[in-house]
């Protein structure tokens, strides 16, 4: 029995955690490039709005685990006589915390669509001296941020089962929530192209339905 | 499903299975082991989750010996410490605490979703420490 003494990983379970680590990293710098396209394309799409701002918080909660990783195997402290290992559950908070955010916005925003009935511009651009619809532009730059999100998802959730780790696995379920409400406004930008105002609208308030229900 | 989660480690719910609303077999698991011990009489475990570690207590009653010296039996303390914790990779800082008698082993088991407002006995007496008997309401009804 010690009192001063942090958790020791065992060294199957050190690799996983180290894995973990490098994935947070991996989902910053691909949250922040998908945010950044994503960004570029906002114009007077609600739409891409959302997708933009879900990017960015998305972002969040790697930032936070890696912050908790730092702390967990600290010893204890006078302070905090049980150690750091909570610091885990905290990120799991935040994680939990930014997914019904998302969930939540995502429903009222595409509800305020539908009440107001508004019919989302999709207008055209000078690209390379070409006229080009922005549709595609806008789809392409969703379908990059859903790659991001289904790789991210695909890659942490082996690694959150390895290390029972509830933090990353709902960071994993986050990006999975992310890469649907991107398809969701894909078929949306389709839809609306096709004179389907509300298809942007109706596909967002399904996944958000979904996103909420994981959250909750 | 992981706000429910969050809120649950705050309140110190016992370990769950990933993603999942079912308790984890670990705090039963760890009973048996506690009262397989030649020395021990009976045992209750209490576990919680502090992020990817699980701590928690294993209370034992050690068998009334007359020759269990105090030496032994912190030997003995020591030794199920350390095969207990073996036991899981996530366990750490897990206390054995000897106590004289252990009045419930097991938790009740309430449905999940099921209120548990309704506990298992209603007032009951027991004596306080200054020794005079105080009858207690009921407090879990409020």
């Amino acid at each position: 029995m010690s009192v001063g003494e942090s958790f020791r990983f065992p060294p199957d379970k050190w690799e996983a955690r180290e894995k973990l680590r490098k994935l947070c990293w991996l989902s910053i710098v691909l949250l922040i490039i998908a945010s950044t396209v994503t960004g570029l394309t906002v114009g007077q799409s609600q739409a891409m709005k959302t997708a933009w701002l879900s990017d960015i918080l998305t972002a969040i909660p790697p930032m936070a685990l890696l912050v908790a990783l730092r702390f967990e195997l600290r010893p204890p402290s006078e302070r905090f006589p049980e150690g750091y290992a909570r610091a885990i559950s905290v990120a799991f908070l935040v994680t939990a915390s930014v997914l019904s955010l998302i969930g939540v916005y995502l429903l009222y925003d595409s509800i305020m669509k539908l009440v107001h009935r508004e019919h989302p511009p999709i207008g055209l651009i000078v690209l390379f001296g070409r006229q080009l619809w922005l549709g595609w532009v806008m789809i392409a730059a969703l379908a990059f941020s859903a790659a991001v999100g289904i790789l991210l998802g695909k890659l942490k959730t082996p690694v959150a089962e390895r290390l029972q780790s509830k933090a990353l696995q709902a960071e994993a379920e986050m990006n999975r929530a992310e890469w649907m409400s991107e398809g969701a406004a894909i078929v949306g930008i389709l839809l609306v192209a096709f004179g389907f105002w509300w298809g942007d609208a109706v596909s967002a308030a399904f996944i958000s339905l979904e996103i909420v229900a994981t959250a909750g | 499903m992981n706000v429910r989660q969050v809120i649950g480690d705050m309140m110190d719910e016992s370990p769950t299975k990933l993603g999942e609303k079912e308790l984890e077999p670990l705090p039963g698991k760890l009973r048996e082991a506690a009262r397989s011990l030649a020395w021990v009489e009976e045992a209750a475990v209490r576990l919680r989750e502090h992020g990817h570690t699980v701590t928690g207590e294993v209370f034992v009653v050690p068998r009334r010996d007359e020759r269990l010296t105090a030496t032994a039996l912190l030997d003995h303390i020591a030794g199920a410490e350390d095969e207990l914790t073996r036991m899981d990779w996530r366990l750490h800082g897990l206390l054995v605490v000897p106590v004289a008698s252990l009045e419930e082993t097991v938790p009740p088991r309430v449905e999940h979703g099921k209120s548990t407002r309704h506990g298992t006995c209603g007032a009951s007496s027991r004596p306080t420490p200054h020794g005079a008997d105080v009858s207690y309401v009921d407090q879990r009804r409020t």
